[in-house]
């Protein structure tokens, strides 16, 4: 069992790599949430521009991620924040989509009874939108971070560490154990990323 | 209390107005139903009261006040509003979505329970049963009375409510027609009330205002709108069995103090003075009342011919056939049909007698109908 004593040795390496790729994943996340969240409030109150908005963002997610992650470094050059910004750059599509989509799909009725019972607009946004567009926003969010914590892999190219680092180097070193050790991390990472937000989309649901 | 000034509304990319050069002042306590076929600028009319539409051109007066003027928000809060689809806030609970405007309007929390739970009960949902629940979780009709009680709970002096019992069955809305009613009795709203339905604006309102493309068609009470419609559109829009429909929507109370012949007497009135009085009346006999206008009975003519002397509360019978006064003309005449009388009395809660209908009034009515 090769595989084994592998994991035996670098158990203190899987641990470090594994809490750097968390780390990664939960920077660019945070950031990811805010700004696609205040983005997709933004454009419902001008649909225009949703349209480029939304447009803009789909192109963004379809730029091969390496491809991404390398235009990127000529800016940012090499480290963890090269990472972050690639990662944000990617999850953005699924946040903004489901912030505006979940706002746009609440009820007109809901939002007439509340403009016609006199609540502005700061509270109708805070008290009625955001909490019933809550669970869609939700999902967005999982799907995002499901798809970043992969990505996050290859951010360890331009040297923002993570599990990444394991596969190429693995790769690089012909090390079967090494590149499974890391390919199995990631991938417990992204079920468990997604079993986690799967039970807190539930919790968001009002129903 | 509220009033519209030469009002017209365009709207963008449109070119026929919505709503063109409205007049229509609606008194306080008054209940105003807008009638008309969809697209005839009923809900953009109301829509207009609180600023939900700006009208294009004229102005809105509450109060005196012109609404332009006033902050849309402060407005709205001090004015209640119900739509047909309700729209309840599906995350809150019902005791939660009565609190909105309390809420909205800063007030204490413990007189926010109180008021919250006053509602529910004015509105006949137990406070301790549904206050918890999600809206959901109620049928098409408890939430009408949730919508109706969200918008009263600031007690806002002016309540605007477009078709709000139209999404729910017959019966349900005949039920929360009749309710609304008896709560606008003790409430005394000035309510601005849109339907499409005919019946229920008769129904509902003390005054109804017809329109049709933009422009208001007849403004005036149920009966003068049964009786003289303003044109072929109002009474086809009233409909052809408008004597009968009379007789069903028209609630005594309407048309009471009108044209009948009856005398009613107090009881220590000495029987010889009623020999004049009962051979004027109406249907024989004289009503005969307590010192507080309580129904006593009657007496008829032979009653008072055969008594001979004493006073009338010597002499009077009983009279089972009355009605209250919030019964409707039909009723009245299911009532005379049942005790083969001519004449039915009207009494109120307290048995005071507050008038007479009589069958010679209803033929009257259907006769007018007729000509």
């Amino acid at each position: 069992m090769d595989f084994w004593s592998f994991v035996n040795s670098r158990w203190d390496k899987i641990f470090a790599l594994t809490i750097e790729h968390g780390v990664l994943i939960l920077t660019a996340m945070a950031a990811a949430i805010v700004v696609g969240v205040v983005v997709g409030v933004l454009i419902t109150y001008y649909n225009p521009a949703a349209h480029a908005v939304l447009y803009i963002c789909q192109i963004l997610m379809t730029v091969p991620s390496l491809a991404m992650l390398g235009l990127l470094i000529p800016l940012l050059g090499i480290g963890f924040w090269t990472g972050v910004v690639g990662l944000i750059l990617y999850s953005l599509l699924p946040i903004v989509r489901n912030t505006y989509t979940g706002i746009r799909e609440i009820d007109p009725a809901i939002l007439e009874a509340a403009r016609g019972m006199g609540m502005n607009e700061r509270t109708i946004l805070l008290k009625i939108k955001l909490p019933l567009a809550l669970p869609v926003i939700m999902a967005g969010i999982r799907t995002a971070t499901v798809m970043v914590v992969g990505i996050g892999a290859i951010a360890s190219y331009v040297g923002a560490g993570g599990l990444g680092e394991f596969i190429f180097r693995g790769i690089s070193r012909y090390n079967k154990d090494m590149i499974l050790t890391g390919a199995i991390c990631v991938s417990v990472l992204a079920i468990a990323a997604d079993l986690i937000l799967k039970l807190v989309e539930k919790k968001a649901s009002f129903r | 209390m509220i009033k519209l000034e030469n009002v017209t509304k365009v709207f963008a990319n449109q070119e026929t107005p919505a709503v063109k050069n409205l007049n229509l002042h609606i008194k306080k306590g008054e209940v105003c139903v807008l009638v008309g076929p969809s697209g005839c600028g009923k809900t953009t009319t109301m829509k207009m009261i609180n600023r939900l539409v700006e009208p294009t051109e004229g102005t809105v007066y509450i109060d005196g006040k012109d609404t332009s003027t006033v902050n849309p928000i402060e407005l709205r809060l001090n004015i209640g509003y119900v739509i047909q689809e309700i729209g309840l806030f599906p995350h809150l609970t019902i005791a939660e979505n009565v609190a909105t405007v309390p809420r909205e309007k800063k007030w204490p929390a413990e007189r926010i329970r109180q008021r919250v739970e006053e509602l529910l009960n004015l509105v006949g949902l137990d406070p301790q049963v549904y206050g918890n629940r999600k809206p959901a979780d109620l049928s098409g009709g408890q939430r009408q009375r949730v919508g109706v009680a969200r918008a009263m709970a600031a007690d806002p002096p002016i309540l605007l409510m477009d078709e709000p019992f139209g999404a729910v069955d017959p019966i349900t809305r005949a039920k929360l027609q009749n309710e609304f009613l008896r709560i606008q009795e003790q409430m005394q709203k000035t309510i601005v009330f849109v339907t499409h339905d005919i019946d229920e604006a008769i129904k509902m309102g003390d005054k109804i205002a017809v329109m049709r493309k933009g422009e208001l068609v007849q403004y005036s009470t149920p009966e003068e709108l049964l009786s003289a419609p303003a044109n072929d559109f109002v009474a086809k829009l009233v409909g052809k069995n408008r004597s009968i429909k009379r007789l069903h929507l028209i609630r005594v109370d309407r048309v009471l103090g009108s044209n009948h012949n009856v005398p009613v007497v107090k009881k220590n009135t000495p029987v010889r003075k009623l020999e004049e009085l009962v051979d004027g009346s109406e249907i024989g006999a004289v009503l005969v009342v307590d010192e507080r206008d309580r129904l006593l009975g009657l007496a008829s003519a032979v009653d008072i011919r055969e008594a001979g002397g004493g006073v009338a509360g010597d002499i009077y019978q009983p009279l089972p056939n009355t009605i209250g006064v919030g019964a409707t003309l039909s009723d009245a005449l299911s009532v005379m049909l049942n005790y083969g009388e001519g004449y039915v009395a009207v009494v109120d809660k307290a048995n005071q007698l507050t008038g007479i209908i009589t069958l010679g009034f209803l033929l009257g009515l259907v006769k007018e109908d007729a000509a």
